[in-house]
């Protein structure tokens, strides 16, 4: 019986291909689920909205701290629209301001030096204006014809530049510049004049606050500047509370360093009012925030709110704009923990919400008493560990008349988590913690733990006591059926006419076909979590792992699964194990305070035993610890001076160099690929046409190595025998632009790069092409074979074991021809940022390439069938080839939409796929992840031929069967009769 | 029951009747005299007696036996030969493919030269006298020629299906992956 799996698969593929170029509506999104993050929400620039004067509901908008805009409706917590306003670098602490004019249906937003403004309903952008400077504020003003002109404040170079930007258009009307040298900090603009605040640095030591009046029509200063503060007091713009205007107000905030006295200020008056800090029972305040309505018409009460370690409270202060005097209304009581406050008004009325982690309460700026309570659930819904605590909150309220209100509250807590409170009740929640994922793994869900130990001791015993082991496991189970026969009816049902994908099973147990997995994602705030992937990705757990300072980054190298546990290791030597079902930390241990340590990488040992080996930065190991290794583990390290080295541990504690690959002169290594961890090969050869077998050259010890050449602008790609650290195959593209992504990736025995050239690599059969040359982003696909011929198993032919370090005789001669690579290449329509391959449990299953496209925000998997290097080229395909699957070669290889697994959706700042098989050989389990969204699925490359589709009807069946049975009983009488009379007859 | 006069016994059902007296037997020694050229059907009893007024026919010599069943015994032995070019053309229009059809017909290719080799003697038992013993078995060798012939048909086309492990990728999945003995442990990512 000839082995005719690996024909067929092909074929199969290139007819499941060719039949369509698209999948069913119906199809889409089934099996596959998409996170999209904004982002942590910042205080300033997070509130309900109306996205234009005629709309009845408001929209929570934000403006994260990764820099997007995003629209979020406030009923189910779904994305709306999100802009991306700028790439976040790594440590830049970008400024960005968010402004919704009132009964306006425009944003106006400002990322450093840029200034957008975007259509509130969908997010399209009207105008932008870049300046040379960092933008410090925005403020909008009347404009003569229908609409509220943008007037920015930027900071360019010493001086201060005053702008005034048509609404409409965003051309320039005027433009005023400050050459004093103060430092701009806000513009506030009341009903008929603009006030322009600067800090003016002091003779000795801190700034003082400096108020000018302008005529917003000509852009003209009006008048002396006020001096607001003494010399001391403020030091920075930190000092500086509150900018706003209430009731055509405008009012001004600030403190002194020591937060010992808040002085309040009408701008445009000299009148400064005094507020002594009160101390809560013993507490000093830490931070203190102004909380203010955002709408220009309310009344001018202010919130003083004051953060201690453990407790809150505030005061509330109302502004008698005639007298430019300033009362205190009341105080609102301390509370221990961490809360947050809220202001919002309807009409002319101000609220003040207030959040602790178990209540809301609703005030009226008017009065000290309270107007609702609210209990939130005692205990948060994913049972964090911390987070309860509130960084901010922004809230909507809504008077029913009388006493009734309706108030909702968008809280950012310390997770990270966002959510969404209505009334008391917890409408969403959104995991804005998760972004900046440096690390993700794929774990089966553990088993129950005694299941586990029960069936070790099974395995353990004498097989009779097994038995009697058994039985009694299984008649204690017997406790179950009743459960299990009562849910039988429904699941039955459920079976016949329900679609399975409305089925979710909640809980956390392993499903038959093996597609029930967590993903657990580690970010760089330090996050851990784990995510669902059998059920749309929801969270399981999400906690704190590491305890990081404000600018420290947990950089995740390894997540590490055994039964039950996940062994995390970081950069700097941290490591931490986590139970995978609960998220509860068993063991953590941070890294050396060694600058150099790397980390430690798991070395098996002859007795199967894991021993870590240190590695350090610059490519070196420390010092072996005591264990016996077998004899040629080599161990692997990228070194930061572009030095891949292999160590070789042979005796004693220190291991030794055994071979050091270093580029060409003026290359520089991007990366360092081996095989996948799990790469199962089904089949060591591949059936041509003819029946003959090309042998694959499989050596689980292969190294891709690629390097770019910055100066000559080439890119080479080196495929190393990571034990003797010999070089089998080389290839040098020239003509690389190498600020394009140029990525690569190995499996079984083939490798797979991308990169932008303007020609071909010099070793490749230019006429495959018809003599074009191929610039533009190319997809290339190598094979290795034992050797070009058909039925030659090469040099060590049927030899069951090779070494690379001790070759045979005929090898070291240098007369044996080395493995033999075919490459091809193809023009692809744009950039791949990442690229990795599907794994499948046995490796039967035809490989798929996935790619990450970042012009098309989108995953991609590509069936390596598309991609065989032998397809025919400028001929058309014989017919052992036409068996084989192999297309003709065309040199331009077109995404088909079918191929893109993350549908219409867009996929934010992906960096990597991680892939996991399932217990199905058709499936593999896809998981992307990066600095913002999460993107999980499931792919089969050539189709899921080992599960009943759903086009297959188990009542069709049923029904089949019952009514053939029905007839057959019906008509088996008459046709008896019939055959007796016919006896008779006859 | 016992008042009703005994005149009243109920006629008998009419297939008791009919049971009881069956239609007379049409006599043959009818008036009627046969038309001419009607050959009168008799029985077996008879038959001897209408042949015996025949000249009786010379029994053939065993000789004459003898030449005529080994003349037949070898169109039995030729027959498989004969349905071969109709095979062939069944098996090479059919195809290569694996369906139903023709791999039912192949089967049956099979099937039947196989079964004619196992029966070569019964075959030709019935031919099988003092005389033709000798001569028999050259006929015998030449119908399991032919058979062979039929089988190797057969052979033929299920190597033209690709059924025969005669190439390197049928035994593909016995070769094994070669172990190296040096492991290298990946300490980048």
């Amino acid at each position: 019986m000839r082995l005719c799996v690996p024909i067929l698969l092909p074929s199969v593929a290139v007819l499941f291909a060719s039949i369509s170029h698209a999948i069913f509506a119906d199809e889409a999104y089934q099996t596959d689920y998409h996170i999209p993050l904004l982002g942590l929400p910042q205080a300033h620039t997070t509130f309900f909205h109306r996205p234009s004067a005629s709309s009845k509901a408001s929209l929570l908008y934000t403006l994260s701290d990764r820099l997007v805009l995003g629209a979020v409706n406030p009923k189910d917590g779904a994305v709306i629209w999100r802009q991306q306003l700028a790439i976040q670098a790594e440590n830049d602490t970008a400024s960005s301001l968010l402004k919704a004019p009132e009964g306006g249906d425009t944003l106006i937003s400002a990322v450093n030096g840029k200034l957008q403004t975007w259509d509130a309903t969908d997010g399209r952008l009207a105008w932008e204006s870049q300046s040379k400077g960092r933008i410090k504020s925005i403020e909008t003003v009347a404009s003569q014809q229908d609409g509220r002109d943008v007037l920015a404040l930027s900071y360019e170079g010493t001086n201060a530049v005053i702008r005034r930007l048509a609404f409409d258009t965003g051309d320039l009307l005027w433009e005023l510049i400050d050459a004093s040298g103060d430092t701009p900090y806000c513009l506030v603009s009341s009903k008929d004049s603009v006030f322009y605040l600067s800090l003016h640095s002091a003779l000795l030591k801190g700034s003082k606050i400096k108020a000018t009046e302008l005529d917003a029509s000509t852009g003209k200063l009006i008048g002396q500047p006020t001096v607001l503060s003494s010399d001391s007091e403020v030091t920075s713009e930190d000092s500086i509370l509150h900018v706003g205007i209430n009731s055509g107000v405008p009012i001004i905030v600030w403190t002194d360093k020591g937060l010992k006295a808040i002085k309040i200020n009408i701008i445009g008056t000299k009148q400064i009012a005094t507020v002594n800090v009160p101390s809560g029972q013993g507490d000093a305040a830490e931070e203190i925030v102004v909380h203010t309505s955002r709408s220009s018409m309310a009344l001018p009460h202010i919130l003083i709110h004051y953060k201690a370690t453990n407790s809150h409270w505030a005061e509330v202060y109302h502004i008698d704009a005639a007298q430019g005097a300033v009362k205190k209304a009341f105080d609102l009581p301390l509370l221990a923990g961490k809360g947050g406050f809220s202001a919002s008004s309807q009409g002319t009325n101000v609220f003040f919400t207030r959040h602790t982690a178990f209540e809301n309460i609703l005030l009226s700026s008017a009065a000290p008493n309270v107007l609702n309570t609210w209990n939130l659930r005692p205990k948060s819904h994913s049972g964090m560990v911390h987070g309860q605590d509130i960084i901010h909150a922004a809230s909507e309220v809504i008077s029913r008349g009388g006493s009734t209100y309706a108030v909702r509250s968008a809280l950012s807590l310390l997770s990270g988590d966002w959510e969404l409170i209505r009334n008391g009740e917890l409408s969403w929640v959104r995991p804005e913690g998760l972004t900046g994922v440096t690390a993700a793994a794929f774990v089966d869900i553990a088993r129950e733990q005694d299941l586990a130990s029960k069936l070790a001791a099974e395995g353990l015993r004498d097989p009779l006591a097994a038995y009697l082991h058994r039985l009694k496991r299984h008649v204690m189970d017997l406790q179950y059926l009743p459960d299990w026969a009562g849910a039988l009816p429904n699941r039955l049902l459920g079976s016949f006419i329900g679609d399975k994908a409305g089925i979710h099973d909640q809980s956390l147990q392993r499903d038959g076909f093996g597609f029930h997995k967590l993903v657990l994602v580690a970010t760089k705030r330090g996050r851990l979590a784990a995510l669902d992937a059998g059920n749309q990705g929801k969270v399981i757990w999400n906690i704190q792992a590491v305890a990081l300072e404000a600018e420290e980054t947990w950089d995740v190298l390894d997540i590490e699964i055994e039964e039950g546990t996940a062994s995390i290791r970081a950069k700097g030597g941290g490591f931490l194990q986590v139970i995978v079902n609960t998220g509860r930390i068993l063991q953590h241990r941070p890294g050396p305070m060694m600058k150099s340590f790397k980390t430690s990488v798991p070395v098996l040992d002859t007795s199967g035993k894991k021993v870590l080996v240190p590695v350090n930065d610059n490519g070196y190991l420390g010092d072996l610890p005591k264990a016996d290794f077998a004899k040629g583990t080599t161990i692997v390290t990228e070194g930061e001076d572009s030095v891949v080295r292999g160590w070789g541990i042979i005796k004693g504690t220190q291991p030794e160099l055994v071979w050091r690959f270093t580029p060409a002169l003026g290359e520089r290594v991007v990366s360092v690929i081996a095989r996948p961890s799990h790469d199962p090969v089904a089949s060591i050869g591949k059936a041509l046409g003819d029946r003959n077998v090309l042998y694959k050259y499989l050596n689980p010890n292969l190294l891709l190595i690629s390097a770019v050449g910055v100066e000559t602008s080439t890119a080479t790609f080196y495929i190393i025998d990571a034990t003797s650290g010999s070089v089998i195959y080389s290839v040098t593209h020239p003509d690389v632009d190498e600020g394009q992504p140029i990525v690569s990736t190995i499996a079984e025995n083939w490798f797979a790069y991308s990169l932008f050239s303007e020609s071909m690599a010099s070793t490749q059969d230019a006429a495959q092409v018809d003599g074009q040359r191929l610039k533009g982003y190319q997809l290339v696909v190598s094979e290795i074979y034992e050797s070009p011929y058909a039925n030659d198993r090469g040099s060590l032919d049927s030899l069951s074991n090779f070494s690379t370090v001790c070759p045979t005789p005929a090898e070291s001669d240098g007369t044996i021809a080395s493995p033999h690579v075919i490459s091809q290449t193809y023009l692809i329509p744009g950039p791949i940022s990442s690229m990795s391959v599907t794994s499948t449990l046995q490796g039967i299953t035809t490989r798929s390439l996935l790619c990450v496209l970042p012009d098309l925000k989108a995953l991609i998997s590509i069936s390596k069938a598309f991609l065989d290097p032998r397809r025919p080229v400028g001929r058309d395909p014989t017919a052992s080839e036409m068996e084989e699957g192999l297309l003709r070669y065309s040199p331009i290889l077109d995404f088909e939409p079918k191929w893109i697994l993350t549908h219409k959706r867009d996929i934010v700042s992906l960096s990597k796929v991680i892939t996991s098989p399932s217990l199905l050989e058709s499936t593999s389990l896809v998981f992307a992840f990066g600095n913002m969204d999460l993107f999980g699925s499931r792919v089969s490359p050539i189709g899921a031929f080992d599960i009943l589709g759903k086009g297959f009807s188990k009542l069709q069946l049923v029904l089949t069967v019952v009514s053939l049975a029905v007839g057959t009983t019906l008509v088996a009488p008459l046709v008896r009769k019939k055959q007796i009379d016919g006896a008779w007859i006859a | 029951m016992a008042s009703e006069p005994p005149s009243k016994v109920p006629t008998p059902p009419r297939w008791v009747i009919d049971l009881n007296s069956p239609p007379r037997p049409k006599s043959k020694n009818t008036s009627f005299t046969n038309p001419p050229g009607y050959p009168e059907p008799t029985s077996s009893g008879k038959r001897s007696a209408a042949s015996s007024k025949v000249p009786a026919r010379k029994p053939p010599t065993t000789v004459e036996t003898d030449t005529l069943k080994l003349k037949k015994s070898w169109e039995l032995a030729i027959a498989p030969a004969k349905a071969l070019p109709m095979n062939a053309i069944m098996m090479y229009m059919s195809g290569n493919s694996l369906q139903i059809f023709s791999i039912m017909m192949v089967f049956m290719l099979f099937k039947n030269p196989i079964q004619g080799l196992l029966s070569t003697n019964e075959v030709f038992r019935r031919f099988e006298t003092e005389g033709t013993k000798n001569q028999l078995w050259l006929v015998k060798a030449c119908y399991v020629l032919m058979n062979c012939v039929a089988l190797a048909l057969g052979v033929w086309k299920v190597n033209g299906m690709g059924l025969l492990p005669t190439t390197r990728s049928d035994w593909l999945a016995w070769e094994t992956e070669r172990v190296p003995l040096e492991r290298a442990v990946f300490a980048f990512r």
